[in-house]
């Protein structure tokens, strides 16, 4: 068997590549794609708990499925506004989406 | 009907509450409303004075606050004195109306004019029936809103709306004494009803010096609204305003609510030898000070500004001396008869479009019928002359100084009364007789609304002095119901000779100098001295008060203003900069970059577990 | 498979997703990095089905797989036209800062996975379809009915969203 640390270990490495992704890549498709990316290594941990964790059992699996929907409804509202945001402004550059500012 | 008493100051009310939402659409069809609304209450005071002349004093309170042990109450109720204040408010304000409807119907805010009136005889008629001296206090300030109002109505003439500016501040001054008194009041007696506290102060559970310290800073309430030295100030300029409003609140009525208060707190006063003492006093010196000054003025209506404050004075000084019969019989017959003499006055300059001096009169007695007779019938009542009311109330009021022992102050009494009648023939010689000499001839005589009211008063000035007579005190008897003043001075004939002698001498010199030969007072006055040129100054006190408060006050504030500039300001100013300046610095940093932000939150993140890292381990 | 073959299949599902991760980041053309991100998601699936997931995994192929990486290439296709003009990049400093940060994140997360000492499991737990289904209609139900919920509005506001105006 895989020894629980190193499925943890990826999940984090996953997690931390998506979290840097979202915090400098300009493409917001891109963007939403890290997300995606940072949403699954949380799955990657929660089966591990669920499969070979010290309390397995078949919970975590239940949330995994959780998460996947919660994923998949972000990814299609998030395109949508991408959509939305690229008709009205003709970019999708995360450097000039900048409304809010002072 | 008494128990209806407290509709009296409702239908002014109505009539300012109408007034104020459909004024502008009656226009001059509002002195219809004001009228009928102070004929009711006219009606509805005398039937509560004739019940009251046949019963007993009723009150009817509700509890209004509860505090701890202290209940404050409203109500109204229905005592001798305020049954008379309410027949004299009511028909002054009534035939003021009457009288401001041709006076003022070139005004095109006549309306406004009516309301404000309305709220006047509303405040004022409530002061009169107030059961307590919270409540009487919240009404005094009112009629003192209402006086500033009306002073200023002409509001677009600089010395209309400065003169009302003066008269508000100059009585607040004494407001301020007056709230005090009530609040060290409550504190010594715990208890604002008029019954309960005098029943403290009698039952001796005050002590003196306290008394005495209340009564003093209740007086300074009266001597503010009632223009006595040295707070007089503010009364002659307040002539800027209509003539109406003069005769209704700076003749009758509401200058006289000072001498009402006094009546009212009288047990207080009495309990306290120094209070009366100075209250005397003040009242002679003003009533003195005041009739100087009016022997040498030349503006109809200051000269009777002047008198009036002179009278207060008397009233006050008979109040001083143990005259409370007195005081408040001359409070009854003044307010006839210099409402008379003011409306008279408004007669005379509606007719001469608004010229008030009575240098460029003259001649108006074969012109103007009744404003003249009536005139000389008030002139006549101020004087003392038997058998009118003026005559019958001064006698009291010099009777009562004589009692009172000290003869310093009956000479002023007597003095002023020589005075009185000497200033009030001059005026009446110069401007009723003769030839008119101003340049533009008046139309004749005014039309019925002027001139019933001045008839009506007329009579009442003749006839308003029975009521208290040698051949029978039925006043005396109906104002001292449930007091305990003990006896009231009465003159003897040798006084009643004294008065009758000094009106007549004051006439005849009048008459010699100014009716015989129709001299006229100087129109130069550059050139007089000594005594003369003091009087025509009033005395220097608006200079002196110019000098002692004013000047200083504004130097400390410009000086503060200075203070404020230079110091607080900058203090403000740097803050409000460096906010600004660090405000835009930080702003650069917020530059609406999505992933800006997550840097940051990371970080600050990163931050906090590493706090927490450092403090605890990872794991707690 | 003894211990060391697991340890082997993971190793290399590992190392493929790693890589596929930072070729989403570091790629030029648009439509390699949704493809690398494909690759990414298909080694997580191959994980899941060593982790004795199974059903998980079939899911993660049919929804992330399949479905989401149509969707991120729709919505590439719909907005990344030639004329989508881009600025200038990420300033250096907040690229450092950005890579320090995760980077000591990333420290935090591994320190504290090595420091665990998470009570050893030597019975491996296979998660069946049956007992996830019986599960998700027993216990979470509500939730279950919410997350259809929160799918009816993802896909009606979707739609609102990405409609044109004004017609």
């Amino acid at each position: 068997m895989v020894p629980i640390e190193l499925v943890l270990a990826l999940g984090a490495i996953l997690f931390c590549i998506g979290l840097y992704g979202v915090l400098t890549r300009r493409h917001l498709v891109i963007v939403l794609v890290c997300i995606e990316l940072m949403l699954n290594s949380v799955n990657i941990n929660l089966v591990a708990f669920s499969s070979i964790g010290p309390f397995a059992n078949i919970t975590g699996q239940v949330f995994t499925l959780f998460v996947i929907t919660l994923a998949a409804a972000e990814a299609a509202v998030g395109l949508a506004i991408l959509i939305a945001l690229y008709r009205n402004r003709e970019s999708i550059d995360a450097i000039k989406q900048d409304l809010l500012r002072w | 009907m008494i128990q209806n008493a407290w509709l009296i100051p409702v239908f002014p009310l109505i009539a300012f509450i109408i007034l104020l939402f459909l004024g502008n659409t009656l226009k001059e069809k509002s002195s219809y409303v004001g009228i009928t609304a102070m004929a009711l209450s006219f009606i509805l005071s005398v039937i509560v004075l004739f019940e009251r002349i046949g019963g007993e004093t009723y009150s009817f309170t509700v509890n209004w606050i509860t505090f701890g042990d202290s209940t404050i109450t409203m109500g109204y109720e229905v005592t001798p004195l305020n049954a008379i204040m309410l027949i004299v408010v009511t028909l002054v304000s009534l035939l003021v109306h009457i009288f401001s409807r041709e006076y003022m119907h070139e005004d095109k805010r006549i309306n406004v004019f009516y309301s404000y009136l309305g709220l006047f005889s509303f405040s004022m008629l409530g002061l009169v029936l107030a059961p307590n001296v919270l409540q009487l206090f919240i009404f005094w300030e009112l009629v003192g809103l209402c006086s500033f109002l009306l002073v200023g109505f002409w509001y677009f003439k600089p010395e209309a709306a400065a003169a009302a500016k003066k008269a508000f501040l100059t009585t607040r001054i004494g407001d301020v004494g007056l709230l005090i008194g009530i609040i060290l009041l409550f504190n010594a007696t715990g208890s604002f009803e008029y019954a309960e506290v005098f029943a403290h102060v009698e039952a001796g559970l005050v002590n003196d010096t306290m008394i005495t310290i209340i009564a003093i800073a209740i007086f300074l309430g009266a001597v503010g609204k009632s223009a006595q030295f040295p707070l007089h100030v503010w009364l002659p300029d307040a002539m800027e305003g209509p003539t109406p409003v003069s005769a209704l609140i700076h003749a009758a009525t509401m200058v006289a609510a000072g001498v009402y208060l006094v009546g009212v707190m009288y047990p207080l006063f009495v309990a306290s030898s120094t209070a009366m003492t100075i209250v005397a006093y003040v009242g002679a010196i003003t009533a003195f000070f005041a009739g100087s000054i009016a022997l040498v003025n030349t503006d109809i209506k200051r000269i009777l500004a002047y008198s009036t404050v002179s009278q207060l004075g008397f009233m006050i000084l008979a109040l001083g001396t143990g005259g409370y019969v007195a005081g408040l019989f001359h409070l009854t017959t003044h307010a006839f008869f210099k409402a008379l003499l003011f409306l008279g006055a408004g007669s005379v300059i509606f007719a001469l479009h608004h010229r008030q001096d009575i240098r460029k009169m003259g001649g108006l007695w074969s012109r103007m019928r009744i404003t003249s007779i009536t005139f000389m019938i008030g002139a006549l009542a101020i004087a003392g002359v038997p058998p009118l009311a003026g005559f019958w109330s001064k006698e009291g009021i010099l009777a009562a100084v004589w009692e009172g022992g000290d003869i310093f102050l009956f000479i002023l009494a007597v003095i002023t009364a020589f005075m009185t009648a000497f200033y009030m023939f001059r005026l009446f010689f110069t401007a009723f007789t003769g030839e008119f000499r101003g340049d533009h001839e008046p139309h004749g005589e005014n039309k019925k609304w002027m001139t019933i009211p001045l008839v009506v008063l007329a009579v009442f000035a003749i006839a308003a002095g029975f009521v208290n007579t040698p051949f029978g005190f039925w006043l005396e008897d109906f104002l001292l119901q449930g007091l305990t003043l003990g006896a009231q001075a009465h003159g003897e004939l040798w006084l009643a000779g004294l008065s009758i002698v000094i009106a007549l001498g004051g006439i005849g010199l009048a008459y010699f100098m100014y009716g015989k030969k129709g001299t006229v007072p100087a129109t130069d006055t550059s050139n007089v001295s000594g005594v003369h040129k003091l009087l025509l100054n009033k005395y220097y006190i608006d200079e002196l008060y110019q000098a002692v408060f004013v000047r200083p006050t504004v130097a400390i504030g410009k000086f503060f203003w200075e203070v404020d500039k230079g110091v607080v300001d900058g203090i403000v100013n740097f803050i409000g900069r460096a906010t600004r300046s660090s405000g835009r610095t930080f702003a650069k940093r917020h530059d609406g970059q999505l992933q800006t932000y997550g840097l940051v939150t990371i970080i600050g993140g990163l931050a906090v577990i590493a706090l927490a890292f450092v403090v605890r381990g990872y794991f707690g | 498979m003894n211990i060391n073959t697991h340890i082997v299949f993971f190793l290399i599902l590992a190392v493929i997703a790693i890589v596929c991760a930072v070729l989403v980041l570091a790629l030029k053309k648009i439509s390699h990095r949704v493809l690398s991100m494909a690759f990414c998601f298909f080694a997580v699936a191959g994980l899941y089905f060593l982790l004795r997931a199974e059903f998980i995994g079939i899911i993660q192929i049919m929804v992330y797989v399949g479905a989401l990486s149509i969707l991120f290439v729709f919505g590439m296709m719909m907005t990344d036209h030639k004329n989508v003009g881009f600025g200038p990049e990420r300033k250096k400093v907040h690229k450092f800062l950005a890579f320090i940060g995760v980077g000591t994140l990333l420290g935090f997360m591994l320190y504290g996975i090595m420091g665990m000492n998470l009570p050893s499991n030597n019975e491996q737990f296979i998660g069946s379809a049956e007992a996830i289904g019986v599960e998700l209609y027993g216990n979470y139900v509500i939730a279950l009915q919410a997350a259809g919920i929160l799918l009816l509005a993802a896909l009606i506001g979707a739609i609102v969203l990405a409609r044109k105006e004004a017609e």
